[in-house]
C-alpha cells in the first residue's frame, strides 16, 4: 500500500514536460528577474487574451496560464509563438496561488512590474 | 423618454473594459440570469425589469385584450457561487410591482435554485469545439399566482403558482467573430392543489437560437429566438382541451463592462411576437442588470 502511495505521489509530482511549468513559490520568484517587465495572465478559453499574447514582447514577459488546463494552455502558446517557443517563459498556475497573489479575478490580466 | 434616459445611463458606462463571456441562454430571459465565467468564484446580480403592452393570445391564436396588470416591474437579485472548477450554483429571487390604472401592488417573486455544469470549455486552439453547459434548475412556488389571486385583475399575482424543475443543455461557439449557439430546456412541473382542483401543468420545452458579435472590445450584442411549447394542462387527472401553449419570442441583449469587476446588461425582448402563438401572453420586456464579481 505504501509503495502504491509512493508511486502515485511520484507520478503526481513529476515535473511537467509542457511549456507552461508548475513551479514552487521560490522557483516562481526566481523567474522575476529585472528583465521581466510584466506578467501576462491568460487562459486557453479567454478569447480576449489573444490580443495580449499576440502583442507581447516575449523577452520581457512572463506568461502565467491560470484557471486552465495545462495541455490546452500549451497548445494556445504554440499557436501564437510557433517559432519563438524556446524563448517563452510560462508558468502553469495549478493551485491558483500565483493568481491569488496578484489579485487576478478576471482575464486577461496584465501585471506591470 | 424614460427609455432614452436608461439608454443614456447605460451608454455612459461604456468605458474601457475587457471581453465578456457568454452562452446561448445568457441574457435571453428564458433561463437563469447569472452565469459565472471560468475564473469567477462568486458573482452578484441586480436586475431591474419592466414589462408592458400585455395582450392575450387565445387557443386559436387570436390576439385579445389582457385583463391582468398593464405594467409589471421587477427587481431581481441573484447570487452565484462556484462549487468546483466546472460547477456553480445560483439563487435567484426578487420583488415585483403590478400596476393597472391607478392601482398597484407589490409582492415577492418566485425563487429559483440553479446549477450549471461545464463539461466542455472553449479553447482558442480548437475554435470549433464549443462550450457545453448542462443546466439543472428548480423554481419554487414562493408567492401568490393567478391560481390563488384575490385582487381584481390579478394585481397580487407574482409567481407561477406551482413548483417546476428544469434541465437542459447550452452549446456556444464564442471563438469566432460571429458568436453563435443554441440551448434546449425541458421542464417537469409539479402538481398543485388549487380552487379549480388538482392541476398539473404540461411539460415545457424551450429552444433558444442565439447569434452575437463584439461590436467594440467593450460591447457585445447578442440576439436570438426562443420557441416555447407547453403540453396541455391536466385538471384532476383529465386533460383540459385546447390548453397547450406555444410561444415564439425574440430577444436582444447588449452586454458590457464598466470596469474590470463590473458588467452591465441591457436586454429587450418581445414575447409571443413571431410565428404561431397559442394560449400565450404577448408583451414587451426590458431589463437593465448590473453584475459584480465578488
Amino acid at each position: 500500500m505504501k509503495t502504491m502511495i509512493g508511486l502515485l505521489s511520484m507520478l503526481l509530482s513529476f515535473p511537467s514536460l509542457g511549456n507552461c511549468r508548475i513551479l514552487t513559490e521560490s522557483e516562481f520568484s526566481a523567474l522575476l528577474t529585472p528583465k521581466i517587465k510584466r506578467i501576462i495572465f491568460f487562459a486557453s478559453w479567454c478569447k480576449s487574451c489573444e490580443k495580449h499574447l499576440s502583442e507581447a514582447d516575449v523577452g520581457s514577459s512572463l506568461f502565467v496560464a491560470t484557471f486552465d488546463d495545462q495541455a490546452k494552455a500549451d497548445e494556445v502558446l504554440k499557436l501564437h509563438f510557433r517559432d519563438r517557443m524556446d524563448s517563452i517563459t510560462c508558468v502553469f498556475d495549478q493551485d491558483r496561488r500565483v493568481g491569488e497573489k496578484y489579485g487576478v479575478k478576471f482575464l486577461p490580466f496584465i501585471k506591470e512590474l | 423618454m424614460k427609455f432614452f434616459k436608461i439608454l443614456f445611463i447605460f451608454l455612459a458606462f461604456l468605458t474601457a473594459g475587457s471581453d465578456a463571456y457568454s452562452c446561448s441562454s445568457c441574457g435571453s430571459g428564458a433561463a437563469d440570469p447569472l452565469v459565472l465565467n471560468p475564473m469567477e468564484q462568486r458573482k452578484f446580480y441586480l436586475g431591474l425589469g419592466q414589462q408592458t403592452a400585455f395582450k392575450d393570445i387565445d387557443s386559436r391564436g387570436e390576439v385579445r385584450r389582457d385583463l391582468g396588470p398593464e405594467r409589471k416591474r421587477q427587481l431581481e437579485l441573484a447570487l452565484a457561487q462556484r462549487l468546483s472548477p466546472t460547477l456553480f450554483a445560483s439563487l435567484v429571487t426578487g420583488v415585483g410591482q403590478n400596476q393597472r390604472g391607478s392601482r398597484q401592488q407589490m409582492g415577492a417573486l418566485d425563487t429559483s435554485l440553479n446549477f450549471r455544469y461545464t463539461p466542455l470549455l472553449q479553447t482558442m486552439a480548437e475554435p470549433w469545439l464549443p462550450q457545453l453547459q448542462l443546466l439543472l434548475s428548480h423554481r419554487f412556488k414562493t408567492t401568490r399566482s393567478v391560481l390563488d389571486a384575490r385582487e381584481e385583475n390579478y394585481l397580487d399575482s407574482f409567481g407561477s403558482g406551482y413548483n417546476e424543475s428544469f434541465y437542459g443543455a447550452d452549446v456556444w461557439w464564442g471563438m469566432f467573430p460571429l458568436l453563435f449557439g443554441g440551448s434546449i430546456l425541458r421542464s417537469y412541473p409539479w402538481e398543485v392543489d388549487s380552487q379549480a382542483g388538482r392541476l398539473l401543468f404540461g411539460e415545457v420545452q424551450k429552444e433558444i437560437l442565439t447569434i452575437g458579435a463584439m461590436l467594440t472590445p467593450e460591447l457585445k450584442l447578442t440576439s436570438g429566438l426562443i420557441r416555447e411549447r407547453r403540453a396541455s394542462i391536466e385538471q384532476d387527472g383529465a386533460e383540459l382541451p385546447n390548453s397547450d401553449r406555444l410561444a415564439h419570442d425574440w430577444f436582444m441583449t447588449f452586454e458590457t463592462q464598466r470596469m474590470a469587476l463590473d458588467n452591465f446588461r441591457l436586454s429587450f425582448s418581445r414575447k409571443a411576437s413571431w410565428s404561431d402563438n397559442r394560449n400565450a401572453t404577448q408583451l414587451n420586456s426590458m431589463t437593465l442588470a448590473w453584475l459584480r464579481i465578488l
